[in-house]
């Protein structure tokens, strides 16, 4: 064999233990070896030596290695929780770091009020994931307009769940997870925890909780989701981008349901999609003057409190409560400003209230409220 | 039970990467770290020259595999990023401790075996493989990094050419010299035995 022919074999033999080498090349390899069958044999030795494992890999240290990994995600806020991939039902054993974070969260005692809304496309993950574990149906708990009511959950945990809305979780809740499924408004008081973190899914939100109290606010026809906190801590994760919040009490994030944009661009006819939603806002709690409950939490004193809200809001707010239906035979009047606050009024008292001091009138008729 | 084990040389990555950013899977996660971690590491000691920081240069790039989650699969070649990554970091950081990379990235001394075998273990070896690990450990610097990266971390010739910054034809003839160089260590440890 000559030399150009040798470094020929060598070339294409890297090429195919490489994966890189073509049908023809191939081909011309085989025919080289042919020629000569000693470094045919070399390489067949040397095939076998490269395909067996590299490295003899210390599985201990990688582990210790892996840990503090996960140890520095966890101080840069994003833990990798292992619970979650867990199909069996076998018992989380808490790791120690995790303890320390909570004890922590623990000791602050502010309350968030999470108000919930994100409406648009769901990651499949959490959900899919939840449901492939339950093979029992879920419980499910809903209010009509017009009512509330109030459940305690296996664990203790209070939930008051406004008008309209649903609440739903496996029959397996509290064993190794404490998981909701929320659509509508409710409060949560939520009993402490530590190995057993409470969350709450939205369309658009996933709440982590420990041990407090907020509200969370996720209506499919509102403009805007929020979670309000009260008190604990509380962390927010927006399922459309991934974003993250951890609330501090009296706190509440709103996160925009729908771009404005794109609503803009729909009515003029034009179909392009325009993912142009604005940012999710951290803001404080609302309240009236002299008042000690927020605004945002009011409704579970049987209180119904608006500050600063466009009519067309406050009806929303109005039809779930008294379940009536608002018609604006004066569409102008949607866009009027209002605030107020009833605790125990009929619908027909609490609109002469507000037709008192709001320029408009109303007329009702059954269920039916007329406004112009 | 032994705690060593050889290591799969197949990392299913694309496979770990659509459970990692579609289901937040978090046994993928670590699947995925286990693979790709120690090579990464070995890859930034090469540059690095420091264990520490070799191991925060890998450990940062992974990292941003979990931050990023959602966004995983707009990243075609996982591998291939999560290498240039890491070498970018690992120049970012020589770059703050006011040194210059000495060499070339393509002329840089590598590591075969890992760091993570015991010293006990490799006696175990078989003898031709220790004679293999010497006449690769003799290879010049570029030849062995690039022994390295295609027959350790399974790189293709277009991704060490990216990395290295050389051409696919240097590949071509590095890995003819490494594989040349080990096929007459076979020989002559046949002669040997006969």
């Amino acid at each position: 064999m000559t030399a150009p022919e040798q470094d020929r074999i060598w070339n294409l033999f890297s090429r195919k233990l490489t994966g890189e080498a073509s049908a023809p090349e191939l081909a011309e390899y085989e025919a080289l070896l042919e020629k000569n069958p000693a470094v045919a044999s070399v390489c067949r030795e040397m095939e076998q030596l490269w395909n067996q494992g590299n490295h003899n890999t210390d599985t201990e240290f990688l582990e210790a290695t892996y840990l503090l990994h996960q140890m520095r995600l966890e101080e840069k806020g994003y833990p990798v929780e292992q619970s979650e991939s867990k199909v069996s039902g076998a018992p989380e054993k808490p790791r120690s770091r995790k303890k320390i974070f909570l004890s922590l969260a623990v000791l602050t005692t502010l309350a968030l009020v999470i108000l919930l809304f994100i409406p648009g496309k769901e990651k499949a993950a959490p959900e899919t994931r939840l449901a492939a574990q339950t093979k029992l149906p879920p419980i499910e708990v809903s209010t009509r307009n017009g009512s509330h009511s109030k459940i305690q959950l296996p664990d203790g945990s209070q939930v008051w769940l406004n008008a309209g809305s649903k609440l739903n979780y496996d029959k397996s809740f509290g064993n190794n997870n404490r998981e909701v499924y929320l659509n509508g408004e409710a409060f949560f008081d939520v009993v402490k925890n530590p190995e057993k973190p409470f969350i709450i899914h939205t369309t658009s939100m996933k709440l982590r909780v420990l041990g407090t109290q907020f509200n969370v606010r996720c209506y499919a026809n509102e403009n805007t989701s929020e979670a309000s906190l009260v008190h604990g801590s509380l962390e927010v994760t927006e399922k459309k981008k991934g974003r993250k919040w951890v609330l501090k009490p009296n706190e509440k994030i709103v996160v925009f349901n729908q771009p404005l944009v794109a609503a803009a661009h729909k009515v003029a006819g034009n179909n392009n999609t325009v993912d142009d939603v604005p940012v999710p806002m951290l803001k404080p709690l609302t309240y009236h003057s002299g008042d000690t409950i927020s605004i945002e939490a009011a409704w579970t004193k049987n209180r119904l409190s608006f500050k600063n809200e466009t009519f067309e809001s406050v009806a929303r707010k109005l039809e779930r409560w008294y379940d009536a239906e608002f018609i604006f035979a004066d569409e102008q009047k949607k866009g009027l400003m209002m605030y107020g606050s009833f605790t125990n009024e009929t619908l027909d008292q609490a609109l002469a209230a507000l037709e008192f001091s709001f320029n408009f009138r109303y007329r009702i008729e059954e269920k039916k409220v007329f406004i112009y | 039970m032994s705690k060593f084990k050889k290591t799969n040389p197949d990392c299913p990555i694309d496979s770990l990467k659509y459970q990692i950013a579609m289901y937040e899977d978090t046994a993928a996660y670590k699947s995925l770290f286990f693979c790709i971690f120690p090579p990464l590491q070995q890859f930034a000691y090469a540059i690095l020259r420091s264990r520490q920081l070799a191991e925060e240069t890998a450990s940062d790039v992974l990292m941003e595999v979990w931050v990023r989650r959602s966004k995983l699969m707009e990243i075609e070649n996982l591998k291939y990023y999560l290498y240039t990554s890491v070498k970018n970091a690992a120049l970012r950081k020589l770059k703050n401790e006011h040194r210059s990379a000495q060499v070339p990235i393509d002329e840089l001394e590598v590591e075969i075996a890992s760091e993570y075998a015991t010293p006990e273990e490799s006696c175990h070896t078989h003898e031709l493989e220790q004679a293999i690990y010497q006449a690769v450990q003799q290879l010049p610097p570029r030849c062995k990094m690039i022994y390295k990266l295609a027959k350790e971390d399974k790189l293709r010739y277009a991704e060490i050419a990216g990395l290295l910054g050389v051409s696919v034809k240097t590949i071509d003839n590095q890995l003819s010299i490494a594989l040349k160089k080990i096929a007459t260590t076979i020989r002559g440890h046949r002669l040997k035995k006969s």
